[in-house]
Order: structure tokens, then C-alpha cells, then sequence
């Protein structure tokens, strides 16, 4: 019987052993893969949100909510609105150190047809603006026109179909890729079309302005700080000088953001080697247990002609093809588990999330099989030298 | 039925039953919006009737006695579960926003349990018919 076939044989007469063997290394590779991937997913995720930004400091309204509104529209793409007078753009640029300004509208669709849900809209000033076109131009190269659309990776409308907003049929022209923010959730146009789309939503009695006229407001304002200037010094200046709004820098949005994530991810990266640890010790101890027991049965392999050499390839064999049962079945797992269930992820943490490419997949999947492929045969190398250098004579006059 | 020949089918027919029952609370589609369903309400209704035809398959595995024919059961299942999969989304639209429960819970979950079925079902069908294929080894020995 060859080294290959002996070992096999082994394990299947030891089902119940074999299990739960090849379950710690499932598990162990399911920690590895699963943490790498949704560590990774957030780090992502952060790095997507900090490009999509585009601006040094966004100005909204002075209202208690509306900052927290604006993260949550941002990072979880929980749909929200509040306006400012439009007057306000002008003073803020009379502020020094502001090198560009753009206003941005948001407005919250009622329920779309098909679906209950709000979808978030955020109208952006063709002319002026300079954070949202950059990476719209990856999708649409043209200039939107009226009623036309483009919208985020996580609504289903295809690029050529129309979506009836407030009863007004826009249609999709193009379809950004996934950020992993709450901007995936979220549909772009022009300021425009927000217009339209507002004096629809009065005409259906659910008026989103109490007295103002969609001409004279705005929702904020995207600011790129002048060369040579503080950011945090230009949006104090900004507080100080313009009554009835506040100035947030986005890199203080993103710098609590990266805090959270960094905890999670600290979190993780514990879990995941407290699992290797642990399964690491219960495989040395099982295999130091099962290293006793089956002195007899190494003896008699010896006595009929198995070499020292060949008795520590069984042992190592056995493990090798544990470990692989077991990376193999932990790598699925994962992979059904975890990939899938991406958007949930994000949701729950309220955090950025984008789910590595391929090529990164393939490679914390190579990496979790390596820890898994490397522990296991360590835990049972001890085990294999002592089995392998069993006292055949004094083991078997030990008698039954 | 003995125990030992029938693990897999046994798991296999818990997982169908876990498809069924998971559709329809713990992983449901999304609910209704003002006495209205959507279209993934259709989605989750065919799972759980693909479900319950799973269901049904994996019993008929179970107590069967001929290996063969265990095997070609084994086999309709692999095949009937790796469709399902495709159901939701592919087959019957889900809802529109892809944060949507349809989105988040049900089609990830439909997709992991019905992956887990039909590995399961394809595993016991290759050791079926080995095994089958040594049944009939052993006769025709026997016969000559």
C-alpha cells in the first residue's frame, strides 16, 4: 500500500476524528480569508470615499442636523435633504484662501415606482463644478441634459432605461462603478433637473421647500482651498464670517471615519489569529493524543518493513490531507459566506465598504491556504518524530 | 433506511428544508409596502417552491434502497439546486436599490444554501455511483 493510500485509509477509519479535524481548518481558514477580505473591503472603501470627495471643506447649513444628514448621506447613503439661501455662495466666496465653489442640491425621491424605498438625488452645477464631473466622465463623457440621469452602482436601472421620479421620466445615461459609499445608492444630474423635480413634488403635494422657491436655495457647497492655504484655517474663517452655515473639512469627516475603521479592523485582525492560535494548539495537543494511541499500531507498520522515513510521511500525509480537506472547504465557505453578503457588511457597520478585485481575492485566498497548509503539518511534525521513532520491541511485549 | 448509507442524503434534505423555511422568515424576500408586493415577492415564492420539489427529491434519495437509482436522485438534486441560485435576480428581477433586503439578505442566502446543497448532492452522487459501480463489480464477480 502506497504513502498515500495508507494515510487515506487511516482517515477514513477515523471519520468522526477526521471531522472535526478538518473543521478547526476550516475554520481557521475561513478566520484568515473572511478577515483579510473585509478588512481589506473597509480599507477600500475608505481610500474610494476619500477620492470621491473631491472637495477640501463642504459648507451646509447651520442646522444641528445637517452635518450628521451629510455623513450619513455620504458614508451609509441614508437619503436626507436641507437647504440654505443661495446668497450664501457669494459671501463664501468672498472668504480668502477659497479657490473654487460649487453648490450642490439634494432631494429625497418618494418611493420610486417598483420598490418602497427613497433613493437619494444630488444635483450638481454643470458649470461650476469640479467634484462630482471628474469621476461621473468615467461613465458619460457629454453634458447631461434635461431630465437625464446617471446613477450609482447599487440602483438596478440600466443605462438607456427611465426611472419616474415625481411622476417626471429620467432616463439613465450612464452608470457609475462601485465606491463602496452611500454615494452607489444615490442619482446624479443637474441642478437643473432638481429644479423640475422639485416643482413636481409640489404639484404632487409633498413639498420639500416651506416657503422658498427651488430658484433661491442650494444644499451646499463643495470648496477647493487656494494653494499655499490651511484648510481648517479657511473653514474657521468661513464659520467666523458667513452667518447660518458651517463649514466641515472633509478630512475630518474622513479622519473619524478611518478611526472607526481602524478599531474593526484591529478587532478582526485579533479574532483572526486568536482562531490560528487556537486552532494551532488544539491540533498539536490532538495529534500528541493520538500520537500515544497509536504507538501499537506504528509498531506493527515498523515490524512489517516501514522505515522511520516512511512511518513521519504517514503521519505528515494524514495532516497534509486534513488541512487540505479543511482549506479547501473553509475557502468555499467564505466565499458563499462573506462576498455575498458585502452590502449587509456595510450596512451594519456603517462604514465604507468595496470588496477587493480578483486578483486580491485570489491572493488572500492563496494566503489563507498557506497558513492553514504551513500550521497544520507543523502541529503534527512532533507528533510524526516521535511515531516515527517508536520502540518496536518494548511496545509490543507491553501485550494487549 | 439505514442510517449510515443515508448522511448525505439526510443533510441534503435538512438544507432543502432550511431553503424553505429560511425564505420564507429568517431570509425573506422584502415585505409588503402598503398591502402591495414587489417583484421579488415572486423570487422568494419560486425558492420556496423549488424548495419544497428539493425537499420532496432528497426524501425519494433517502428511502429508495437501489444505490443507482439513490445516485441519479443525488444528481436531479445537484442540478435543481445549482438552478436555484440562479433564481433570484437572474431569473425573476429583485428590487430596484441593491441596499434592499431582497438585495442584501434573501439572494446571498439563497445563493449559499443552494451552493451548499448541490456540493453536498454532487459529493453524494459521485460516491454513489462509485459505489454502485462496485456493487455491480462484486455481482458480476459472483455470477462468473
Amino acid at each position: 500500500m502506497g504513502t498515500y493510500r495508507l494515510p487515506l485509509h487511516n482517515l477514513k477509519r477515523r471519520p468522526f476524528r477526521t471531522a472535526v479535524l478538518i473543521v478547526i481548518s476550516a475554520l481557521m481558514t475561513a478566520s484568515v480569508f473572511g478577515g483579510l477580505i473585509i478588512s481589506s473591503s473597509l480599507k477600500n472603501g475608505l481610500d474610494s470615499l476619500e477620492q470621491r470627495l473631491g472637495a477640501d471643506i463642504i459648507v451646509v447649513p447651520k442646522d444641528a442636523e445637517a452635518k450628521t444628514d451629510l455623513e450619513n448621506l455620504l458614508l451609509q447613503g441614508t437619503p436626507g435633504y436641507f437647504y440654505m439661501d443661495k446668497s450664501v455662495q457669494e459671501k463664501i466666496s468672498a472668504v480668502e484662501g477659497i479657490d473654487l465653489t460649487s453648490p450642490q442640491y439634494f432631494l429625497v425621491s418618494a418611493n420610486a415606482e417598483c420598490c418602497s424605498v427613497k433613493v437619494q438625488i444630488i444635483g450638481f452645477d454643470e458649470d461650476s463644478d469640479f467634484a462630482v464631473k471628474p469621476w461621473l466622465k468615467e461613465v458619460y463623457d457629454g453634458r447631461l441634459g434635461a431630465n437625464e440621469i446617471i446613477v450609482g452602482s447599487k440602483i438596478s436601472t440600466r443605462v438607456g432605461h427611465t426611472l419616474k421620479l415625481y411622476g417626471v421620466e429620467c432616463k439613465a445615461v450612464g452608470k457609475l462603478d462601485a465606491t463602496g459609499t452611500g454615494l452607489d445608492t444615490a442619482i446624479y444630474t443637474t441642478n437643473e433637473t432638481v429644479r423640475t423635480l422639485i416643482a413636481a413634488s409640489q404639484e404632487k403635494g409633498i413639498s420639500v421647500l416651506a416657503k422658498q422657491s427651488p430658484e433661491n436655495v442650494i444644499s451646499s457647497v463643495y470648496i477647493k482651498v487656494r494653494d499655499g492655504y490651511d484648510a481648517g484655517e479657511v473653514a474657521g474663517n468661513i464659520n467666523l464670517t458667513v452667518d447660518g452655515v458651517q463649514a466641515v473639512r472633509t478630512r475630518s469627516m474622513i479622519t473619524g471615519t478611518a478611526d472607526r475603521l481602524s478599531v474593526i479592523s484591529g478587532s478582526i485582525g485579533f479574532f483572526s489569529a486568536a482562531v490560528c492560535v487556537l486552532a494551532a494548539v488544539i491540533m498539536t495537543a490532538a495529534f500528541s493524543v493520538l500520537a500515544n494511541e497509536r504507538r501499537k499500531e506504528f509498531a506493527v507498520l515498523r515490524v512489517i518493513g516501514f522505515s522511520r522515513r516512511k512511518l513521519g510521511e504517514v503521519v505528515l500525509s494524514e495532516t497534509v490531507f486534513i488541512c487540505l480537506a479543511g482549506a479547501v472547504s473553509g475557502l468555499l465557505l467564505t466565499a458563499l459566506t462573506v462576498l455575498p453578503f458585502g452590502t449587509l457588511i456595510e450596512q451594519k457597520t456603517g462604514l465604507p465598504y468595496l470588496s477587493p478585485d480578483m486578483v486580491k481575492l485570489l491572493i488572500y485566498a492563496f494566503l489563507a491556504f498557506g497558513a492553514v497548509m504551513v500550521t497544520g503539518p507543523l502541529a503534527s511534525a512532533w507528533s510524526a518524530y516521535r511515531l516515527s521513532r517508536v520502540d518496536t520491541g518494548s511496545i509490543l511485549r507491553e501485550g494487549t | 433506511m439505514k442510517l449510515k448509507g443515508n448522511i448525505l442524503g439526510i443533510t441534503e434534505a435538512a438544507g432543502a428544508a432550511l431553503l424553505i423555511t429560511g425564505a420564507l422568515t429568517f431570509f425573506r424576500a422584502c415585505d409588503a409596502s402598503e398591502g402591495k408586493y414587489m417583484a421579488c415577492h415572486w423570487a422568494q415564492n419560486a425558492v420556496v417552491l423549488s424548495g419544497a420539489i428539493l425537499l420532496l427529491l432528497s426524501l425519494l434519495r433517502i428511502f429508495i434502497p437501489n444505490r443507482a437509482v439513490k445516485s441519479g436522485v443525488s444528481l436531479g438534486i445537484t442540478v435543481l439546486s445549482a438552478a436555484v441560485s440562479f433564481i433570484p435576480a437572474a431569473v425573476i428581477n429583485l428590487c430596484m436599490m441593491d441596499t434592499m433586503r431582497c438585495h442584501t439578505v434573501f439572494r446571498p442566502a439563497v445563493i449559499a444554501v443552494s451552493a451548499v446543497i448541490a456540493v453536498i448532492a454532487l459529493t453524494d452522487t459521485v460516491l454513489g455511483l462509485r459505489g454502485a459501480a462496485k456493487e455491480n463489480g462484486h455481482i458480476q464477480t459472483a455470477a462468473s
